[in-house]
């Protein structure tokens, strides 16, 4: 991050489209504080941001390998001197400082609950950092989990409040809410990149093949994060950031194997759901 | 698909990458920095003059206190360094150090946390310990290096992440630049990592391009057996091999051109004296029987041969192990090669560099003169400075060249200022003397006052000096409750100058080799167990 000399790494950067040319421009950008120490132990901002309206501002979250979450206005998201966003959470995981199997990746989800509340949720991998606690959390975490936020105005500043910490999930993707149902899984993948004898030569598919286990997919109550259901060992592969969609009431989610699973409602008087197909793609 | 979920994996870990675990010129390899003994570490991404000069820069960073059993005097080792490990648990910035009790312990340097610790087993000492033989692992930490003397390289790209990102932004609608333009065409990769293998010792590895391969740290245990285990969490890369007899005291191991050596002395146990080799193929140990001065060993030339200097003579040394000598030996078969011998016993290290393209060397006689010597010729020295006083000499050297070019050799010298050095210094200080053009050493400047100075300390031109506070005596117990605490100085390498001080923060004193540091950061460790480190702080 040294933007004097137009080095915007580990930041978040802000741009827009022309009207004359229809050439992107730089708007607006925020580098953490600690940009240099992200550069230096590999903790990326490699997470997409999520937006949301909240009391008639924009606001933006977004956050990294390091583990924290960053909430920030986009009408200046990193404030007059581009290193101060609205609020920044403490690390909520990779207490070990790892550049791989921990921290957060992929992106966020956001959602307001009928009650007005405004809801941020972030997957990660690996343990839960110790020094962290949520007000209601959901057994002890060593392979990833999601958290969620509230997001609440402290003395007219929107902050970011721990709610809830999910069940161990292993290697937590991007969770989707529907309904006030928060459905999140486990990719199961060996995201490992680097081992003690050889080093990155680990960093191979043939190693991180073999080494992945199975997806499981999870539905959480959203307001606790209380584990609803789960899908035990109906998925027999892994994935790679390969995502969860929802639609019609049914959950769609593809595995390395080349399947696509499908589960939905059985059972409309309590919550149970199924697998209504597994599709093997191919050409 | 393989080849896409292959390309796809590699997500995460940023191009730069490249700037691996190997070799680094910031780090600090083995006793007294690297293979010719210079005590220096010729380039820095944050320390410099200037930034030493700033008030605020240079601070305390954190301290250890580490569980270690002191043999008399013996605590902890200075720590070899590691700039970059792209490492199972992350990126990490290491420091190993030794504990004289067979423990080892690797710090992530950044954070001030203990990365893992490890004893060694090693069967019981026999005999009792005394000052002259205390007993436990009396030589630091190392890591393999080579004799070959390479060119400075910048801090940050390829040596480390202690520095900004080298931006890899091209023209809008240019393509993307390429690796190779941003590290110009000078860039060289080491050598291919050797596969880890239980069998038997091997060559050791020098860790390999994108951080892979192992990478691999030595450590020669109390009872003589030569430890080589992977730095990332101290499992064994081979098994322990024996290389030195149980109750050795040894001095400078180093793993160098893929050969260990170590130096014995004080006739410890039943081990004769001398410089001792393993070959790690062939397991081989070979012995060069000698009194051989200093406490960091053999230095070694870039052409990988040994250089000591020897005191008193050695009883049942051969012929070719001559006293009071500077002796240049056969790296591969412990055959002296050349010998130049004085008229008084040498108490130092030599340090070896090279001088307008000649190799030098250089060390120190009991009475405070120094030697100058040209390796391709020992008949005779090219200088000997002035003599100081007698038992006012150290037992190892630093050197350096500045800025502007001019070679300096640096002395912990002990007591009051010589003639030819103005100060105001009574008990110590760093002496430093530079080479005239003609080949002459000529006395340059004399720090502040020093109590019992180590070895000093060099990063990129900076001159790090260290007032132990030791209270010398041959009584342990009497040095323990005598002595005072260590200070540690910035000094400009051009006048002397103090530029900072550590102040009241270290609060034992210190002993033993230079002081260790490199990638913005020095570190002392003191008789007390602690280690502690200095430098350039970023928010973490």
């Amino acid at each position: 991050m040294e933007p004097e000399h137009g080095v915007y790494g580990n930041g978040i950067i802000g741009v827009a489209s022309d009207p004359v040319t229809k050439a992107a421009k730089l708007v607006d950008y925020y580098g953490p504080s600690n940009a240099a120490w992200l550069w230096k132990r590999d903790l990326d901002m490699q997470v997409s941001c999520a937006i949301f309206k909240y009391k008639g501002k924009e606001l933006m979250v977004d956050a990294g390998k390091e583990c924290v979450m960053y909430l920030m206005d986009t009408d200046s998201i990193g404030g007059d001197d581009h290193r101060t966003p609205l609020h920044r959470t403490p690390l909520y995981c990779n207490e070990e400082v790892n550049f791989a199997s921990a921290g957060v990746w992929g992106s966020l989800a956001t959602w307001e609950d009928a009650r007005g509340t405004r809801w941020v949720l972030s997957p990660f991998w690996g343990p839960k950092h110790s020094k962290f606690v949520a007000p209601i959390e959901n057994g002890v975490v060593k392979k990833g989990a999601v958290v969620a936020f509230k997001v609440t105005e402290k003395a007219g500043k929107p902050t970011l409040v721990p709610a809830w910490i999910s069940r161990d999930m292993d290697r937590a993707e991007p969770p989707v809410i529907a309904n006030g149902v928060v459905f999140a899984y486990g990719s199961g993948e060996d995201t490992d990149q680097a081992a003690y004898d050889i080093g990155l030569e680990y960093n191979s598919a043939e190693q991180r093949i073999k080494h992945s286990t199975r997806a499981v997919l999870y539905a959480l109550d959203a307001q606790t994060g209380k584990e609803l259901w789960n899908s035990g060992d109906a998925i027999a592969s892994w994935n790679h950031w390969s995502g969860l969609s929802i639609a019609n009431g049914r959950v769609y989610l593809s595995t390395f194997d080349g399947y696509q699973y499908c589960f939905g409602l059985t059972n409309s008087s309590s919550f149970s759901l199924g697998q209504t197909a597994a599709t093997k793609g191919g050409k | 698909m393989k080849t896409i979920l292959a390309a796809i994996l590699c997500c995460g870990l940023c191009v730069s990458a490249v700037s691996a675990q190997f070799r680094s010129t910031n780090d600090w390899m083995t006793e007294n920095a690297d293979a010719q003994r210079t005590a220096t570490v010729r380039t820095d991404p944050v320390i410099n003059k200037d930034f030493v000069a700033q008030p605020g820069n240079l601070k305390f960073l954190w301290k250890l206190k580490l569980k270690n059993q002191p043999n008399q005097l013996n605590n902890l080792s200075s720590p070899a360094t590691l700039e970059l490990l792209i490492g199972y648990r992350g990126f990490r910035m290491l420091g190993f150090v030794a504990g004289s009790g067979d423990n080892l312990f690797t710090i992530d340097t950044d954070l001030g946390r203990m990365e893992w610790e490890k004893k060694l087993k090693a069967a019981p000492a026999v005999a009792p310990s005394t000052l002259a033989c205390p007993g436990g692992m009396t030589t630091g930490v190392v890591r393999p290096t080579v004799s070959a003397i390479s060119a400075p390289r910048g801090g940050g790209f390829g040596g480390g992440r202690s520095t900004p990102a080298v931006s890899t932004v091209g023209e809008s609608g240019a393509g993307a630049t390429t690796l190779s333009e941003v590290r110009g065409s000078g860039f060289s990769p080491p050598p291919s990592a050797l596969p880890s293998d239980k069998s038997g010792p091997k060559t050791p590895p020098m860790g390999g391009v994108f951080g892979g391969g192992a990478n691999v740290i030595y450590a020669l245990a109390s009872d003589g057996m030569i430890h080589a285990m992977h730095l990332s969490n101290g499992a064994d890369f081979h098994p322990p091999v024996r290389f030195l007899p149980a109750g050795a005291n040894a001095h400078g191991l180093i793993i160098v051109d893929g050969m260990a050596y170590a130096v014995t002395t004080n006739g410890c146990g039943t081990v004769p004296n001398g410089v001792w080799s393993l070959d790690f193929d062939t397991q081989k140990v070979s012995t060069w029987k000698g009194n051989v001065a200093g406490s960091a060993g053999a230095a070694f030339g870039p052409d990988g041969t040994i250089y000591v200097a020897t005191n008193e003579e050695a009883p049942g040394a051969p012929a070719m192990s001559p006293a009071m000598s500077i002796v240049a030996i056969d790296a591969k078969t412990l055959q002296t090669k050349s010998v130049y011998t004085a008229s008084r016993i040498f108490v130092s290290t030599p340090v070896v560099f090279q001088h307008q393209g000649i190799t030098l060397i250089a060390t120190v006689a009991i009475d405070g003169a120094i030697y100058l010597l040209d390796a391709a010729n020992m008949a005779t020295a090219l200088s000997v400075s002035p003599a100081t006083a007698k038992g006012a000499a150290p037992s190892s050297l630093a050197s350096y060249v500045d800025a502007g070019g001019t070679r300096w050799i640096l002395v912990a010298h002990t007591g009051a200022l010589p003639s030819g050095f103005s100060g105001i210094a009574t008990q110590g200080a760093i002496l430093a003397y530079k080479i005239s053009e003609d080949g002459k050493l000529v006395a340059g400047w004399a720090s502040r006052n020093l109590v019992a100075p180590l070895t000093p300390t060099v990063i990129n031109g900076v001159v790090f000096a260290t007032s132990s506070g030791e209270f010398k005596t041959q009584d342990s117990k009497v040095t323990a409750a005598r002595s005072g605490r260590a200070v540690l100085y910035a000094l400009d390498g051009a006048t002397g100058k103090e530029v900072w001080s550590s102040g009241s923060t270290i609060t034992s004193f210190a002993r033993g080799g230079a002081l260790s540091g490199g990638a913005g950061q020095l570190y002392l460790t003191t008789y007390d167990g602690t280690i502690y480190a200095f430098g350039h702080s970023i928010e973490h």
